[in-house]
C-alpha cells in the first residue's frame, strides 16, 4: 500500500439475499461458520442471493474526494457500510488508516425526547468522540447548525431540516480522516448546502478524505475531482467526475428506454404520441459550437387535433439542467394536427454551447391551456447530440470547468 | 439518581473520556493512525488479535456506554410528571402489596423461617434482577439496531450500558429491601454485606443468557416469545415463592436449575440463615466466570452477520 494512501479497497464484492427467511438461515449458517472459524466461500452464490458489490477497487489517499454515482440499488450505500466497518465485504478487502465518521445517516443515535445539546454528545460519542473534546466545539456545533435558539428543546420539536442540520454539524466538526456521505444534504436548505459545501472544501483542502454519494449532479462536481460510476454492484467507470456524470446519464438513459417501450400506442387516452425526435447538423455533417441544427418530431395522431402548438427544451446531459426552452409561435400557421403519421420542425441558429453532449425533450400543447398532449423525452430517453469542438485551450477550459455556454464576447480593455 | 447510587464521581471516572477530537490538519502523524482491514477471514483465525480488539473495543466503549445510559434512564423517565420516582415504584408496590397481604395473614401457605410476605417479596426481588439482566442487552440491541447498521461503534457499549442500567435497578431493589427489612424488625447481618456477591452472580448469569440470546432475538422474533413463555415456567420452576423441594423428584427441578441456587443462597445470605446450596451455588458461580468470555465471544461473533442482515 502508499505509504500515505488512507483507503485501500481491493476486489470488494458483496452479496445480500433477496428471500428475508432464506437470508436469516444463511445468517444462522454463517455464524456457525464463525465459531469455529471455517472459512467460508465468498465467491459463491448461495439460492437467493445476488451481487450488491462486484469486484470494486480503488484507492484514496489523503486531500482526495471521491464521487460515487450509480442508480438505487447500485451498491453505493454498500460500498460506504464497508468502509466504515460495519459490514465485512464476502471477496476482497478494505483497509481504512484513521478515524472514520460515516454520515450514512445523520444524527445516529438522537433520541426525539433529548434535548439538542444532549443529542450532540450522545451523536459524538457514537462517532468516537469524548464530551471533554465535545465541550470544547459545542458552540461552533450549534452555530454552524443554526439552532441555537433551540438547542435546550426536545429534539422532537425539531423540523426534519434541523435535525438534519445539527447531525450534520456533529460530524463536520469532529474532524475525522475519513468522512463518509451518503445522500444527506438533501434535506437542508440551499443556504445550508452552500455552508456544508465550504465547510467540506475546507476539510478536503486540510487532507481529509471524502466518499460522497449524491443524485445531486451539481453537488457531486462541485466537490469530488474524481468519481466511481456504479452499475449493479459493478465499477463501470472511475475516472474525472465530469465524464463520470456523462457516463452516469447514459446508464439512465438505457434505463429510460427500455421502460418506454410499453407505452407507444395511440388510444382515445392517449390521442397523439411522438415517436421520434431527431436533431442534426444544418449544412454540415457535424455539429459544431455557433452552427444550426435541425429539430424534427415525428408524431401520430388518432384523429384530427385542434389548436396546438409545439416546442422544447435543451438540456445538459445528466437532465439537471435546462438550458432553453422555446414554443413555437405559429401566427395562425399551425392550428391542428391532423389524423396519421406527420413531421414538425424547426432549425436552431447560432447555438451558443460549449462542445459536449446535451438533450433534448419536446412536446406537443394544446395551444389555448398549455397543456400537454404528447411528450417525447420526459418520462422516456430524450434525444441527444454532440457538439463537436476543436482541441483548443478554450474548449480544454470550458470543460475543466464545465462550462456550458460559450459567450461571444468582446473584451473593450 | 445515578450519584445516590454509586456516587457521581466515581460513576464518572470509570467512564473516563478515551477518544480524541481529530487534528485540524491531517494526518499531523501518519503512524499515529489506526489501520484497520475488513475482510471475510473468520475472527477467530486470529485469536489473540481478536482477544486484544475485544478488550480495547470494552476500554473504549466506556465513554460511550456512559452516554448511552444517560440516554436510556432520560428518554424513560423525562416524558412523566413523576420522571425517577418511577425506578423506585415498581418496588415500594411489590414491597406494600406484599406488607398488606402479611398484615391481612393471607400469605401463611408456606413455613419459612422467616415472615412468608418477606420471603415472597425478597425472591420476587432477586428474580426481578435475574430477568432484568437478560432482557436489557437484548432491548438495546432492539433499541440500536439501525444504528448499528450505518456506524461501527464499539457493540460492547451496549453490553456495558445495559449491565450499569441492571446494576442500578438492582441497587435501588436491595436498598428497597433493607426498608422492608427494617419494617418487618429483621437484623440486618453480617452476611448481608456478602449478599451483593452472590446477587452479582446472579446478574452474571442473566448477562450469559442475554449475550447469547440478544443476538439470536435480532434474527427471529421466535427467540423473544419462546422465551416470554419459558420465563413464566422458569419462575414456577425456581423456588422464588416457596422452599427447595427436598424430595425426589421434585428435587430434580432445584438441582437442574441454574437460577435456584442463586437465588436461594442470595436470600439466604440477606436473611442470615444457614446456607443450603453453597456447592452448586458455587459451581454455578464459577460456571458464570467461566462462560462470561465464552459468551462475550459468541456474542462478538455473531453480531456482525446479524447486523447487516436485520439492520435495514
Amino acid at each position: 500500500m502508499n505509504t500515505s494512501s488512507l483507503i485501500e479497497v481491493r476486489s470488494i464484492s458483496k452479496k445480500y439475499c433477496g428471500d428475508l427467511k432464506k437470508s436469516l438461515w444463511y445468517g444462522l449458517g454463517d455464524i456457525g461458520k464463525e465459531v469455529i472459524g471455517r472459512i467460508q466461500n465468498g465467491e459463491r452464490l448461495r439460492a437467493g442471493e445476488f451481487w450488491a458489490l462486484r469486484n470494486v477497487s480503488f484507492t484514496l489517499s489523503p486531500g482526495d474526494a471521491l464521487g460515487l454515482l450509480g442508480r438505487n440499488g447500485a451498491g453505493k450505500t454498500t460500498l460506504l457500510r464497508v468502509l466504515s466497518g460495519v459490514m465485512r465485504p464476502d471477496v476482497g478487502f478494505a483497509r481504512v488508516r484513521g478515524e472514520v465518521a460515516p454520515l450514512i445517516e445523520l444524527g445516529a443515535g438522537f433520541s426525539p425526547i433529548l434535548t439538542g445539546r444532549e443529542n450532540i454528545y450522545i451523536n459524538a460519542a457514537i462517532l468516537g468522540v469524548s464530551g471533554k473534546a465535545v465541550d470544547e466545539i459545542i458552540d461552533e456545533i450549534v452555530d454552524f447548525a443554526e439552532i441555537s435558539d433551540f438547542i435546550d428543546m426536545p429534539i422532537q420539536s425539531y423540523s426534519e431540516g434541523m435535525k438534519a442540520r445539527l447531525g450534520f454539524s456533529v460530524a463536520a466538526h469532529l474532524n475525522p480522516d475519513v468522512m463518509l456521505v451518503d445522500e444527506v444534504l438533501a434535506v437542508g436548505d440551499l443556504g445550508f448546502q452552500r455552508k456544508c459545501l465550504n465547510r467540506i472544501s475546507r476539510y478536503i483542502s486540510q487532507g481529509g478524505i471524502l466518499v460522497f454519494v449524491s443524485h445531486n449532479m451539481h453537488l457531486i462536481q462541485s466537490i469530488c475531482q474524481r468519481s466511481l460510476v456504479l452499475d449493479g454492484g459493478q465499477a463501470v467507470f472511475d475516472g474525472p467526475t465530469a465524464a463520470a456524470v456523462e457516463r452516469y446519464a447514459h446508464l439512465n438513459e438505457t434505463s429510460r428506454v427500455n421502460s418506454s417501450i410499453a407505452t407507444s400506442e395511440v388510444t382515445d387516452a392517449t390521442p397523439v404520441m411522438i415517436d421520434a425526435l431527431s436533431v442534426e447538423a444544418v449544412d454540415a455533417t457535424e455539429i459544431y459550437s455557433g452552427g444550426s441544427i435541425r429539430l424534427t418530431l415525428m408524431y401520430r395522431a388518432l384523429r384530427n387535433i385542434e389548436s396546438v402548438t409545439w416546442g422544447f427544451s435543451l438540456w445538459t446531459r445528466d437532465q439537471e439542467v435546462r438550458i432553453a426552452t422555446s414554443v413555437a409561435k405559429h401566427d395562425g400557421q399551425l392550428q391542428q394536427l391532423r389524423a396519421g403519421s406527420g413531421l414538425l420542425s424547426c432549425v436552431v441558429r447560432n447555438l451558443p454551447l460549449v462542445p459536449r453532449t446535451y438533450c433534448v425533450k419536446s412536446g406537443i400543447y394544446d395551444s389555448i391551456t398549455g397543456w400537454p398532449i404528447a411528450r417525447f423525452g420526459w418520462e422516456n430517453a430524450p434525444a441527444s447530440f454532440e457538439i463537436k469542438g476543436a482541441t483548443n485551450e478554450a474548449n480544454s477550459r470550458h470543460r475543466i470547468d464545465n462550462d456550458i455556454v460559450d459567450l461571444d464576447v468582446r473584451w473593450l480593455s | 439518581m445515578l450519584s445516590l447510587v454509586l456516587g457521581h464521581r466515581a460513576f464518572v471516572a470509570f467512564f473516563t473520556e478515551v477518544k480524541r477530537v481529530g487534528t485540524a490538519t491531517k494526518p499531523a502523524n501518519e503512524t499515529t493512525l489506526r489501520e484497520v482491514v475488513y475482510a471475510a477471514t473468520p475472527l477467530l483465525r486470529e485469536p489473540l488479535m481478536l482477544l486484544r480488539n475485544m478488550a480495547r473495543d470494552l476500554i473504549d466503549s466506556r465513554h460511550l456506554a456512559y452516554r448511552l445510559l444517560i440516554r436510556s434512564l432520560r428518554s424513560q423517565y423525562r416524558q412523566s410528571l413523576l420522571g425517577y420516582f418511577w425506578v423506585v415504584i415498581a418496588p415500594i408496590a411489590a414491597t406494600g402489596g406484599v406488607l398488606f397481604l402479611s398484615k391481612q395473614n393471607v400469605l401463611q401457605t408456606v413455613e419459612t423461617t422467616v415472615p412468608y410476605g418477606l420471603y415472597v417479596f425478597s425472591g420476587i426481588l432477586l428474580w426481578q434482577i435475574f430477568t432484568d439482566s437478560y432482557q436489557r442487552p437484548i432491548q438495546w440491541l432492539w433499541t440500536f439496531r439501525s444504528v448499528m447498521g450505518r456506524v461501527n461503534f464499539p457493540r460492547e457499549a451496549l453490553i456495558l450500558g445495559a449491565l450499569c442500567e441492571v446494576l442500578i435497578q438492582a441497587g435501588i431493589r436491595v436498598v428497597m429491601l433493607c426498608f422492608v427489612l427494617v419494617w418487618f424488625g429483621s437484623e440486618i447481618g453480617a452476611t448481608f454485606l456478602i449478599a451483593p456477591l452472590a446477587i452479582l452472580a446472579l446478574i452474571g448469569f442473566g448477562l450469559i443468557v442475554g449475550l447469547v440470546l440478544a443476538p439470536m432475538s435480532l434474527l427471529y422474533g421466535d427467540v423473544e416469545r419462546g422465551m416470554n413463555l419459558a420465563m413464566v415456567f422458569w419462575f414456577l420452576m425456581t423456588p422464588v415463592v416457596y422452599n427447595p423441594p427436598t424430595g425426589w423428584p421434585a428435587s430434580l427441578l432445584n438441582q437442574v436449575n441454574p437460577v435456584s441456587p442463586l437465588i436461594v443462597t442470595a436470600r439466604e445470605l440477606v436473611f442470615g440463615m444457614p446456607l443450603t446450596q453453597l456447592i452448586p451455588f458455587l459451581v454455578v458461580s464459577t460456571f458464570v466466570m467461566a462462560t462470561l468470555l465464552v459468551s462475550w465471544l459468541l456474542f462478538r461473533l455473531a453480531l456482525p452477520h446479524l447486523v447487516e442482515r436485520v439492520s435495514g
